[in-house]
């Protein structure tokens, strides 16, 4: 990609949340492809080793994105919880329409946002996405 | 963990306990001047540890919501609010640094060593000016800011209707004001004359009512949400602006002789609460700063 156009997209995904928990999603899958795509060669053989690798990324690509999507919730819960009190997180945590982990956290950045600013909101939400990757990539390399 | 971090930790528990002390200090020492007669200990406690615990606070007060300000970029709704209520906070440190020690005839008072001879005149001027601007200028910087706040509530749809226990708390205000109105028309009708000082501070009362309405409104939201470090932060607001309205009700009350000893004694204490509760605020703002920024989340602390 040109230098110009790399750093209009570093900019965007700076300032949009939602790109930005693609972005770090993708990375999540990305750095756990590259964890499965390096078996130890004096063990395996390559086509041994392509198998174990497609299988793995198979299992992984069946596996629903329930984990991510419930750590996310968790994250937003805590923080809400504890900036806003029980209950906000109560109302939050009950809603039978409640959208999935990354509209959860679309929706609840207005909130952090207004009340925090935008510099310690952006904060909080890296820290929901960060924590919510880890705990995803700890899932997948211990269930491999 | 470094020992900063610890103190900035515990912020407004060290608010809280500060303030406990002071009282349960101001409280023996009403005691002991009861049991001995000596009124030199309450006149010493209020002097010294009283308004040093007033003048400390409130620059405490101006310091943290200096620091709530900081954390906001231009044009957000809540900076707004912080900057006029960093306003309000440095007008509540001159206030009580006029009120508490230039007014004051007490070694406290640098005027004592350097210019005894001004002292009084000094002093006169200072408790005339020290309760104007730490009275209706505080007031009217304070409910601006908090005029945001609502704004803020009221776009985030955490703004919560008022009950009718609310409407009838802001009737039974409003008749209070109306009343004290009242007193004044008949002061002046009677031939009372009045210099610039005390008209001006005569819209403290209104202004109060104002600020009273504000924080049932902001009372009532902090309510529906529970009780995080945001909605402590405005609930102490809202409570420091319920005390000072207490304070102001029961010097009223004194004065009218509707509040016989001890019971009268309540009003000194109250303003020291108030005043706590007005530092209190910015503290939750702050540590709701801190902790956003370092929470370890459920998930995190999974994958660790």
């Amino acid at each position: 990609m040109p230098e110009r156009q790399r750093a209009k997209v570093d900019s965007h995904v700076r300032r949009c949340g939602r790109c930005r928990r693609q972005l770090c999603l993708m990375e999540s899958d990305v750095a756990h492809f590259l964890e499965l795509a390096t078996p130890a060669p004096e063990l395996l053989g390559v086509d041994e080793g392509l198998g174990n690798l497609l299988a793995k990324v198979r299992e992984r690509l069946a596996q629903p994105r329930k984990t991510w999507d419930a750590n996310i919730k968790a994250g937003v819960v805590a923080n809400m919880e504890l900036l806003f009190g029980s209950r906000v997180r109560e109302a939050m945590g009950n809603s039978p329409t409640q959208p999935d982990g990354a509209g959860l956290l679309s929706s609840v950045e207005p909130l952090f946002t207004a009340f925090l600013g935008r510099r310690t909101a952006e904060q909080v939400v890296n820290r929901i996405l960060a924590g919510a990757g880890e705990a995803h990539g700890a899932a997948m390399t211990s269930g491999s | 963990m470094s020992q900063s971090r610890a103190l900035e930790r515990s912020i407004p528990s060290i608010i809280i306990t500060a303030t406990c002390l002071h009282l349960a200090v101001g409280l023996a020492v009403l005691v002991l001047w009861k049991v001995t007669g000596k009124l030199s200990l309450i006149t010493a406690f209020f002097n010294y540890p009283g308004a040093l615990f007033l003048v400390g606070g409130s620059a405490a007060e101006v310091a943290l919501s200096w620091h709530c300000w900081r954390q906001f970029e231009a044009g957000e709704p809540l900076g707004k609010a912080w900057l006029w209520i960093t306003g309000a906070a440095a007008c509540h440190l001159a206030g009580s640094v006029m009120g508490q020690i230039f007014g004051a005839n007490s070694y406290l008072n640098p005027l004592v060593y350097i210019d005894p001879v001004s002292l009084r005149s000094v002093m006169e001027i200072a408790r005339k000016t020290g309760p104007l601007i730490g009275g209706p200028l505080e007031m009217a910087l304070l409910a601006r800011g908090l005029w945001y706040v609502l704004g803020v509530y009221r776009r985030s749809g955490l703004f919560s209707r008022l009950t009718r226990a609310d409407w009838l708390l802001m009737l039974g205000l409003a008749a209070y004001t109306i009343r004290e109105a009242w007193q004044v028309v008949a002061a002046l009708q009677s031939g009372k004359v009045a210099d610039a000082f005390e008209m001006i501070g005569w819209t403290s009362d209104p202004l109060l009512i104002l600020l009273l309405a504000q924080a049932i409104c902001i009372r009532r939201s902090v309510l529906s949400m529970g009780w995080g470090l945001i909605a402590r932060c405005w609930g102490a607001f809202a409570a420091a602006v319920a005390l000072t309205a207490l304070g102001d009700i029961g010097l009223w009350a004194n004065w009218s002789g509707y509040l016989p000893w001890p019971w009268n004694s309540i009003t000194w204490y109250v303003w020291f609460v108030a005043a706590a509760g007005y530092v209190l605020g910015p503290a939750y703002q702050v540590e709701a700063f801190r902790q956003a920024r370092h929470i370890v989340t459920p998930c995190l602390r999974r994958a660790a």
